[in-house]
């Protein structure tokens, strides 16, 4: 087995190496870390998960543990040293000033920007050559520095811009920094949530954002940093409105079923009042049965033009500049145009499916009137409730994805059975 | 005036609020470099009418100086006889078409070819030389492609390049780099370059030459799009932020209508059952707990199932097999308690045909079945789409949701036709 482990290169198959290394013991771990180039140790370090990386520290000889600290990034380095059991051991080989970095990223709440940032970052000054800088970056900076972008300061240490490591290679050795750097576009700040961070790298810039404290630039994020953060706030935001938010995988089924009940047993207590409620309708319905075949559509559309609405309040409840009044507006809009829209198709539709079924066209056309109006009227309250039940629910600080629970849903029937069984009723007494 | 150096996410903000033709009167003057940045920028949905304002003769020069990927991507949403013409003359039309023929579900239908490539006898200064030459014209300049023969062998960065003395050869400084198959489905390629901790992830063919590469940015817009794409599936709506109401309002309505036209089998069973709702009106009063319940169980159930079938297949099994069981236990004690509230509501009534534990049985059986059939469909029916290789999230839309509410309802005024004494 071993063997064959050591045949393996890592420097033609990386991941296959990886996933050997992964599955071998204890022992031909050891053998395998130590049959690697020292070179190529960070590289493969890099490649394993914050646990995994503890457990092949703890394989290697103190010399080679010593290197692969020094030559790994900031943000590889924290993420580590969060889950690691040799934290103090692990800040000890650092050198002062990147031990004193570490420890200060290790001081901000996880959901914020300062957690993450980089800080292994290039700083550049205006008056600066490109040649000089050139000459700066390889014989002065180590290669384990995030180069890609280089960070354009003033003589007070203001940041002022950037520049790409490959526009100061391209540039005539003797032009000056200040004449071809870009003024910063956007910012973050340590204190800003990870949200911000993320939304201002989709729009701005893919690459690196700096972060900002008192004019200083005092770290970088990069798109590598956002990754994670983007899978989990989409999941998130999947699974709010799915209702399974609270949901944990490893839930025991009796945990899970637990988890749902409630809100079920509530929906059940409620429809149960609602049918009492809305039996006073009953001499209507028995007279007119045709009633009934129109009753799970007007309650699905309803339902349906709700999710919408509330399906992309929410969405744009997590863009940074959720502006309420215009997104307010433009629902309302929405809502109404697409009601009256479908009522007036439904109409057609539902005339037409009653004809076909055998009835006379002066019945279908009553009964199609009835059913595109308590449509109008049901579909535009549902969008209405749609995407102001998120609003308000956030204004009094709770989860605005309940909103997508068995409640309104039981709302929302309420609402349409009684405005198209009050319709239908109406029409009896008039016609 | 529009400031035309501006980010071109800002500028594209700005360009969409000018009206048509102001569009085409900026665009007749505006920079060919500035366009290129503020394009795709531009939503999905109208990027081709926007460019199509472009003055014809520039359109050519946008298609040539725009990133290769941003080009692919719109070039696939023109009519094929205006992508031949404007890729006539351009000299990446071949590998463009090619890629343009790859099905877009795999990571091959969306790399970036804008990089420079060397030889691997190259030395290190006529790397640099070749980059510094090629730069202008480039889009990714912070790697450069290493071949021998035709063959991908690797990838060097910027820096390691800088760091590399000058008359070393590539053959020399080349290490360890992740590539992947272009049949790779998206999501495991863009999870293979995040474990990688990679600036790209070289895409080869099938005779291990490289096709292109999927950078970070690459990665992120991907994985953006495909969370996106499975949440407008949920709420069957096209989730448009930055159109008008009208815009936005008009993209919603498909789905409307094509889910007001699923209701005909729900329609046409109901008419079936017409002489029973005629008979017990009360029933149409319980239809609403019925329908919503298994509703909302089975929105639960599907959620889970999708996500589950997304991720790795060993948890897939377990989780489903618990979600089997939760199911069973909120079925039975659903349909016990609604049984107790039914005969409850009968008794208040004064029910007396059908009797109280008649009607308090149909009730509690059929909410009982429901919720017991409503997640099994959740969970088998994914299932079964994706042993047939196809896209399971399709059935989170409006099919699973009409194929659900129709079978509730069947068993629904089954059960009572039965308990009734068959009518």
């Amino acid at each position: 087995m071993l063997e064959k482990n050591l045949q393996l290169s890592f420097k033609k198959q990386p991941q296959t190496y990886v996933d050997t290394y992964l599955h071998a013991s204890d022992h031909d771990q050891k053998s395998m870390l130590n049959h690697l180039p020292l070179k190529d140790l960070p590289h493969f370090i890099n490649l394993l998960d914050p646990q995994e990386k503890d457990h092949a520290y703890h394989l290697l000889p103190t010399i080679k543990q010593a290197f692969i600290i020094k030559h790994l990034a900031s943000d590889e380095l924290v993420e580590w040293i969060k889950v690691s059991n040799n934290q103090a051991n692990i800040l000890n080989q650092l050198d002062k000033q990147k031990k004193h970095h570490i420890e200060k990223i290790l001081l901000y709440h996880d959901t914020r920007v300062g957690s993450m940032m980089q800080v292994d970052v290039v700083l550049i000054l205006t008056h600066q050559t490109a040649g000089q800088v050139l000459k700066h970056l390889i014989h002065d900076v180590s290669e384990y520095m995030y180069m890609d972008i280089l960070w354009v300061v003033d003589d007070e240490h203001k940041l002022i811009g950037k520049i790409t490591l490959s526009e100061v290679l391209i540039a005539r050795k003797n032009t000056k920094i200040e004449s071809i750097y870009k003024p910063l576009t956007t910012y973050l700040h340590p204190n800003d949530d990870i949200t911000i961070a993320i939304q201002k790298m989709m729009d701005y810039d893919k690459e690196a954002i700096a972060v900002i404290e008192n004019d200083r630039l005092v770290g970088i994020i990069t798109s590598d940093d956002v990754f994670d953060e983007l899978i989990e706030s989409y999941d998130e935001d999947f699974q709010r409105l799915a209702n399974i938010n609270n949901f944990d995988e490893a839930d025991h089924a009796v945990k899970r079923y637990l988890k749902r009940m409630p809100w079920l047993l509530i929906a059940l207590i409620l429809n149960t009042m609602i049918a009492l409620i809305l039996a006073i309708f009953e001499p209507t319905l028995s007279q007119v049965t045709l009633l009934v075949l129109f009753q799970p559509l007007i309650l699905g559309m309803a339902g349906n033009i709700s999710t919408q609405a509330l399906g992309v309040t929410l969405l744009s409840m997590d863009e940074d500049a959720f502006n309420l009044k215009k997104h307010h507006q433009k629902e309302i809009r929405i809502g109404l145009m697409n009601a009256c829209l479908m009522s007036i198709f439904t109409l057609l539709f539902s005339t037409l499916f009653l004809v076909l079924i055998g009835e006379t066209f002066q019945q279908s056309i009553v009964i199609a009137i009835q059913v595109s109006l308590s449509l109008l009227i049901g579909m535009t309250v549902a969008a209405l409730i749609g995407f102001m039940m998120p609003v308000i629910l956030m204004r009094f600080k709770k989860d605005p994805a309940v909103a997508s629970g068995p409640l309104i849903t039981t709302l929302n029937d309420f609402i349409g059975l009684s405005i198209y069984f009050s319709i239908a009723t109406l029409f009896l007494t008039i016609l | 005036m529009i400031d035309v150096t501006q980010h071109g996410y800002d500028l594209a903000d700005e360009i969409f609020k000018l009206s048509i033709k102001n569009q085409k009167l900026l665009f007749k003057t505006m920079d060919i470099g500035h366009a290129a940045e503020f394009l795709p920028y531009i939503d999905e949905s109208y990027q081709v009418q926007v460019f199509l304002r472009f003055p014809v003769s520039k359109q050519k020069d946008l298609i040539s100086t725009m990133a290769s990927d941003d080009v692919i991507d719109l070039l696939r949403l023109l009519p094929l006889p205006l992508r031949n013409k404007l890729l006539n003359e351009n000299e990446d039309k071949e590998i463009i078409t090619s890629i343009l023929e790859l099905d877009e579900g795999k990571i091959g239908a969306h790399v970036s070819i804008d990089y420079c490539e060397v030889e691997m006898s190259f030395s290190a200064k006529d790397v640099t030389k070749k980059l510094i030459k090629e730069a202008p014209d480039l889009d990714i300049v912070d790697m450069v492609v290493i071949h021998d023969q035709h063959q991908f062998k690797g990838v060097i960065d910027l820096k390691t390049l800088l760091k590399t003395e000058a008359h070393i050869t590539m053959e020399d400084v080349l290490h360890p780099y992740v590539s992947c198959h272009e049949d790779t489905p998206i999501d495991e390629a863009i999870h293979l370059l995040k474990t990688t901790n990679q600036k790209v992830l070289p895409i080869l063919n099938d005779d291990n030459q490289l096709l292109g590469v999927i950078t970070l940015d690459d990665a992120l817009d991907l994985l953006e799009e495909a969370a996106i794409e499975d949440y407008e599936k949920m709420i069957t709506a096209k989730v448009n932020l930055n159109g008008s109401f009208f815009q936005a309002a008009l993209q919603r309505l498909p789905w409307l209508v094509m889910l007001l036209v699923m209701f005909i089998p729900m329609m046409l069973l109901s008419h079936q059952f017409e002489a029973l709702l005629e008979k017990v009106v009360v029933l149409m009063l319980f239809q609403p707990l019925i329908l919503g319940t298994a509703g909302n169980v089975a929105t639960q159930t599907l959620a889970l199932t999708l996500q589950s079938l997304s991720k790795k297949q060993g948890m897939f099994k377990k989780t489903l097999v618990k979600e089997l069981m939760t199911s069973i236990m909120i079925s039975i004690s659903m349909g016990i308690l609604a049984l107790l509230l039914a005969y409850l509501y009968a008794t208040l009534r004064g029910f007396n045909d059908p009797t109280p534990l008649t009607f308090s049985l149909i009730i509690g059986l059929s909410l009982a079945s429901t919720l017991f059939f409503a997640p099994l469909i959740a969970i088998t029916i994914p299932s079964m789409l994706q042993l047939l290789k196809v896209d399971p999230a399709i059935a989170s839309g409006p099919f699973i949701t009409t194929l659900i509410d129709v079978s509730a309802l069947l068993i629904y005024f089954s059960i009572a036709t039965l308990l009734l004494g068959g009518l």
